[in-house]
């Protein structure tokens, strides 16, 4: 009893009464205190980091906020007082921005589909069929990954412009069907490996052709994989600039990347007089945060697909 | 039916190269393929070809090639200052970026990885991916407005302190900003490296832990060869990725032309025009360096999987 009541006393400072009972000692005390603290540190600097990764995105909606005044203020105002709401409006009308959301959804959407459609064919080939030349092909497959990009770019170009395919959506739309891209291909594959031969031999002794089994056995299995595929090219094909910037000089064809370089001349001409250069900065950082918001949205909700796709091939070495 | 297939598929003896080759499922991968093949063909042998005969020709879009040997790889390597400038800034980019990099990425995936206290991990993984997922053209703008001399909170944080801010943008700091730019895209390292840690067996934790082992040690012997993998595959990937860098450098208009002046704008420069950088050379020229890069990249990748033999532990995972 009395030594119950002497260990209850003992701790004096409130809080720790938890760690103390397990044993009695101060050194425990001590050592979760020093667990509480380390706690304190990591949020900290989980705080601190999240501080840079989001700063540059605070900022542009803060400029994005101010009046033309405010823009330049100086010193910089860190909030606005009155938060220009406004500023969002000539995105929509100075720009045409059902315009270039339109382009910039054909170029992401149809390239995308393409990807998921002949990536999946073609990773399921070399994942489950079997042919003598299949591991040496996938060899071929997994060298290109690594092939500069450049070294391609100007006989690709030449071959768009000799079939008049400048200026369309041609160049966005059919190498991704054809093949889907050398990344895409080697994911589906490690997953389409994941999946048990047995399923498949049970299908193929039912008299199912391999084309039945790849649509209505593989695919619906591999749904998880096929839509980090499918977001993954919609994120690039949303996010792309040169490839529109070669391959489209029709300002009717351009998506937003192409757009929003363009918008500060654009908006030019609308603005109060002894307005310029840097001062037009928050209707710029209005329509980057517009582009980028349906991107945004779509990973947070999505995320989980991203960093499946991403472990995937970083555990391959 | 069953039994042709069996029979190409299962005795492998005493049948043929050739005869295996026009097996059924020989047939039906072919079959699977040919959306790549073809994609391949068009899109990345054909290309290899052409760009190595455009590289030793002098070739303008509306004219036809004229052939001129080596003499676009003798000007490069002898005369052309663009290339030495480009040569050199590339090479000191990636000898910052990529260290850098990885070493950035693996603390915030060992930050993520404490056993114990971190709620929310979703949350935090999301938040630190956000800046890899916006649009470049939109998150580099953002970038150097923050950046900026006279109107970004940078600035402000130095005169708050009593210091004068330096100009980011016309000393050497130039490169840094890049550098910083780049190290901003940490999501996809962090998620990989992630991945890799929580891939080591905890027992081999426990066993250190009762064999006394400190933290340095535990680091230095068990997590460091176990992630050795991973580090090998960023290690190539962040060579290849940056020698290659040009979009940041594109985007980065603040940027002195000394300090923009990359590999990668070289060749989109020369074929298409529009960086300042001198005179357009065409599109053979641009084949040329090019194919510059491409040796630089293959040279650099071979002698990086030689080294790897001494410092990567496949067998740990």
């Amino acid at each position: 009893m009395a030594a119950l009541r002497v260990e209850k006393r003992q701790p004096g400072s409130a809080g720790s009464a938890r760690n103390t009972r397990r044993s009695g000692a101060s050194t425990p005390q001590a050592a979760g205190l020093l667990n509480n603290l380390r706690t304190l540190m990591l949020y900290g600097l989980l705080l601190v980091v999240s501080c840079i990764t989001i700063m540059p995105l605070f900022w542009a909606l803060a400029t994005s906020l101010k009046t033309f005044k405010e823009v330049v203020a100086y010193p910089p105002i860190f909030w606005p007082p009155v938060p220009q709401w406004v500023n969002y409006i000539p995105v929509f009308t100075n720009w045409d921005f059902f315009l270039h959301l339109r382009n910039t959804f054909i170029i992401a959407f149809g390239g995308s589909v393409g990807a998921v459609c002949s990536a999946s064919l073609t990773a399921y080939a070399f994942a489950k069929l079997k042919s003598p030349v299949r591991d040496a092909l996938f060899l071929l497959v997994l060298s290109t990954i690594m092939l500069p990009g450049f070294v391609t770019l100007i006989p690709v170009y030449m071959t768009f412009y000799k079939f008049k395919l400048i200026n369309t959506f041609g160049p966005f739309l059919i190498p991704p069907w054809l093949g889907g891209g050398a990344w895409s291909i080697f994911l589906l594959r490690q997953f389409f490996k994941t999946i048990p031969d047995d399923l498949l031999d049970a299908a193929r002794v039912d008299g199912a052709s391999e084309f039945r089994i790849f649509a209505q056995v593989m695919v619906p299995l591999a749904t998880p994989a096929l839509a980090t595929i499918f977001l993954f090219s919609f994120m690039g094909g949303w996010n792309d600039f040169f490839g529109p910037y070669i391959y489209l000089s029709r300002k009717a064809m351009w998506p937003f990347s192409l757009a929003l370089v363009a918008l500060q001349s654009e908006i030019a001409g609308d603005l109060p007089p002894g307005v310029v250069g840097s001062m037009t900065q928050n209707i710029t950082m209005a329509a980057s945060l517009i582009i980028a918001l349906p991107i945004v949205i779509l990973f947070f909700f999505t995320q989980r697909y991203f960093v499946e796709g991403i472990t995937i091939t970083g555990m391959k070495g | 039916m069953q039994l042709e297939w069996q029979r190409a598929t299962r005795i492998k003896g005493g049948v043929t190269f050739w005869q295996e080759l026009r097996s059924k499922q020989s047939r039906i991968f072919f079959a699977f393929i040919t959306p790549w093949i073809i994609g391949f063909l068009v899109f990345t042998a054909w290309p290899m070809l052409g760009s190595l005969y455009y590289s030793m020709t002098s070739y303008k879009v509306t004219l036809s090639p004229e052939w001129v040997g080596l003499n676009n790889y003798r000007y490069l390597l002898t005369k052309d200052l663009n290339f030495k400038l480009a040569l050199t800034n590339s090479a000191v980019f990636t000898v910052l970026s990529v260290p850098l990099g990885i070493t950035s990425s693996l603390l915030l995936a060992t930050l993520l990885n404490q056993k114990q206290g971190i709620h929310g991990m979703t949350f935090w993984r999301a938040l630190f991916y956000v800046p890899t997922i916006l649009p470049a053209v939109a998150s580099s703008y953002m970038f150097q407005w923050i950046f900026s001399y006279r109107y970004g909170p940078i600035s402000s944080i130095f005169r708050f302190l009593g210091q004068a801010p330096p100009n980011f943008f016309t000393t050497d700091l130039a490169q840094w900003i890049i550098v910083l730019f780049s190290l901003w895209h940490f999501g996809p390292g962090m998620i990989i490296f992630l991945a890799g840690l929580q891939g080591i067996p905890q027992v081999l934790y426990e066993a250190a832990s009762i064999d006394g082992a400190n933290r340095f040690q535990t680091f230095r012997h068990i997590t460091l060869p176990g992630i050795s993998p991973v580090i090998f595959f960023q290690f190539t990937n962040g060579l290849i990725g940056s020698m290659q860098m040009f979009q940041v450098a594109w985007f980065m208009t603040s940027l002195p032309l000394q300090r923009s002046i990359f590999l990668g704008t070289l060749v989109y420069g020369n074929a298409f025009g529009g960086t300042g950088v001198g005179t357009a050379g065409g599109m053979g020229y641009a084949s040329a360096v090019a194919w510059v890069i491409f040796a630089i990249v293959m040279v650099i990748t071979l002698l990086n999987f030689l080294g790897a033999r001494h410092w990567v532990h496949y067998e740990q995972i």
